[in-house]
């Protein structure tokens, strides 16, 4: 009703529709719960909403992994029946930035696969991760082998692109 | 046979996913070993392959597709916090319609189909209004306490009005203050329109002699509400305008006495769109006016909208 009220839904539009995905995706491997990762995904942005500022100056993905992966690991703690120990606590502390690095990274690559155009992504899922021959990949999709070879090319080609514009080259 | 490097480029993305068969491989090995341009592009692939082994075929899927029920929650969230906001302020700007010395009340036909007349009959308040300070419930949409402790008070954004400055505006209007701008009101009652307030901002409480009809008004952020008060025979006829409040809102006007006795004027339902006044909505309590404290707007959960103290 207010422009502001606008801008501040619009804020929330932009975080979810740039980061839901991969957050989703970071929070249920981590939670391996779709329902709980959800919860993870709403109470993260909820934060990032709130505390605008908390944005500035690093990367917003790393700092929305940073908060999903506390909720997470609060959440584990808190149903531990002991309380915590400051050893595990800090033995956690410390491959954390690397863990999340990593983390922030291996989304990015999950984000520019998906980025990428249906029939490029499909032909990569069958012949990648479905460990598929050119000719079943050709069977399954319905398309010559040849153009199963060409569009595998021109997949890893897009890819190159897509990760490039996430900062990661090849 | 051999290959062109055209057909060999062609196969090298299969050749990067080590996907080929025997025979293609050995042929596609035989021409990169001595052709260094497709060397290189068969380097430059097998690096981008690299990265596929970093995420599983779920993981893409589930970037691809987010849950978008969160986004929906999270907007019915803000909304919601965003009403209680600019509710809690409001009430002040409500009342005038009344005009002086026992005049007619303007209301009573046009909302009584939706008017539940909960007459004298005391509702305790829900747990919201039970500290009667308006500041205590402006969070009440809020994150719990404590949730968030490394930024606990970190600043709303800009955008969201801040309910304790609000509420602590309205409970430092002064009696003297009130009336003077009841005078105004009452001359110029076209004021009583909803402004758009800024963030913050409040209205002072306005009060009549006891003769009068009490006259209130209050507003935080834009859900504003005018409410009045006149005596009718032994009961107090209590009238409400509200502004800024989502059309299909159910909420109640409690009447707070000075004594802490409380009770429920009347329930209604918000009719026209937030940015146009619903009401008058009218209701009666048992409270004589001069002993009314504050009126509280509440929603049907319990949430006190707004507070508006009556001197």
């Amino acid at each position: 009703m207010s422009h502001a009220g606008t801008a501040d839904e619009q804020l929330v539009r932009a975080l979810f529709d740039e980061h839901g995905g991969p957050l989703y995706g970071y929070a249920l491997r981590l939670t391996g719960d779709p329902g709980r990762a959800e919860d993870v995904v709403q109470e993260t942005l909820l934060r990032a909403w709130r505390h605008p500022d908390a944005l500035g100056g690093r990367s917003i993905r790393a700092w929305l992994f940073t908060v999903a992966r506390n909720l997470v690991f609060d959440q584990h703690r808190a149903r531990r029946a002991r309380p915590p120990e400051t050893g595990a606590e800090a033995l956690a502390a410390v491959p954390a930035e690397d863990e999340l690095e990593r983390a922030v990274e291996s989304w990015s690559v999950a984000e520019a696969l998906a980025a990428l155009r249906p029939e490029h992504r499909e032909v990569l899922v069958e012949v990648y991760y479905r460990g598929r021959s050119v000719k079943e990949a050709a069977e399954t999709l319905g398309i010559p082998a040849g153009t199963v070879k060409s569009r595998t090319y021109y997949a890893l080609r897009a890819l190159k692109l897509a990760l490039e514009e996430r900062g990661l080259a090849p | 046979m051999t290959m062109t490097c055209d057909e060999v480029r062609m196969s090298l993305g299969v050749h990067a996913l080590g996907a080929l068969d025997a025979a293609e491989h050995a042929l596609v090995e035989a021409h990169l070993a001595g052709c260094a341009g497709c060397r290189a592009e068969a380097e430059e692939l097998a690096g981008v392959a690299g990265f596929l082994g970093r995420v599983s075929e779920e993981d893409v899927e589930q970037v691809a597709s987010p849950p978008h029920a969160v986004l929906d929650r999270l907007l019915l969230r803000r909304a919601r916090r965003r009403r209680a906001a600019r509710a809690l302020l409001g009430l002040a700007a409500a009342v005038a319609v009344i005009g002086v010395g026992g005049t007619v009340w303007v209301t009573a036909d046009r909302s009584a189909q939706d008017t539940v007349t909960a007459a004298s009959a005391p509702q305790s308040p829900s747990g919201a209004a039970g500290s009667g300070e308006p500041g205590a419930e402006g969070t009440a949409e809020g994150p719990a306490a404590g949730e968030d402790p490394g930024s606990a008070g970190a600043a709303e954004p800009a955008s969201e009005p801040a309910p304790e400055t609000a509420a602590s505006a309205l409970r430092t209007a002064s009696p003297q203050a009130g009336e003077d701008a009841a005078g105004k009101r009452e001359s110029a009652p076209q004021q009583a329109a909803p402004v758009p307030a800024p963030s913050g901002s409040s209205d002072q409480a306005l009060t009549l002699s006891d003769a009068a009809p009490l006259v209130a008004e209050g507003g935080q952020g834009s859900v504003r509400a005018r409410v009045s008060a006149a005596p009718a025979g032994k009961a107090t006829a209590v009238e409400v305008v509200v502004s800024g409040v989502a059309a299909g809102t159910r909420f109640r006007l409690d009447v707070v006495a000075a004594g802490g006795g409380r009770q429920t004027a009347g329930n209604w339902t918000v009719d026209r769109a937030a940015y146009e006044e619903s009401g008058p909505f009218p209701g009666s309590v048992t409270i004589p006016p001069g002993e009314i404290e504050r009126f509280e707007l509440v929603t049907a959960e319990g949430r006190v909208l707004l507070a508006v103290p009556a001197r």
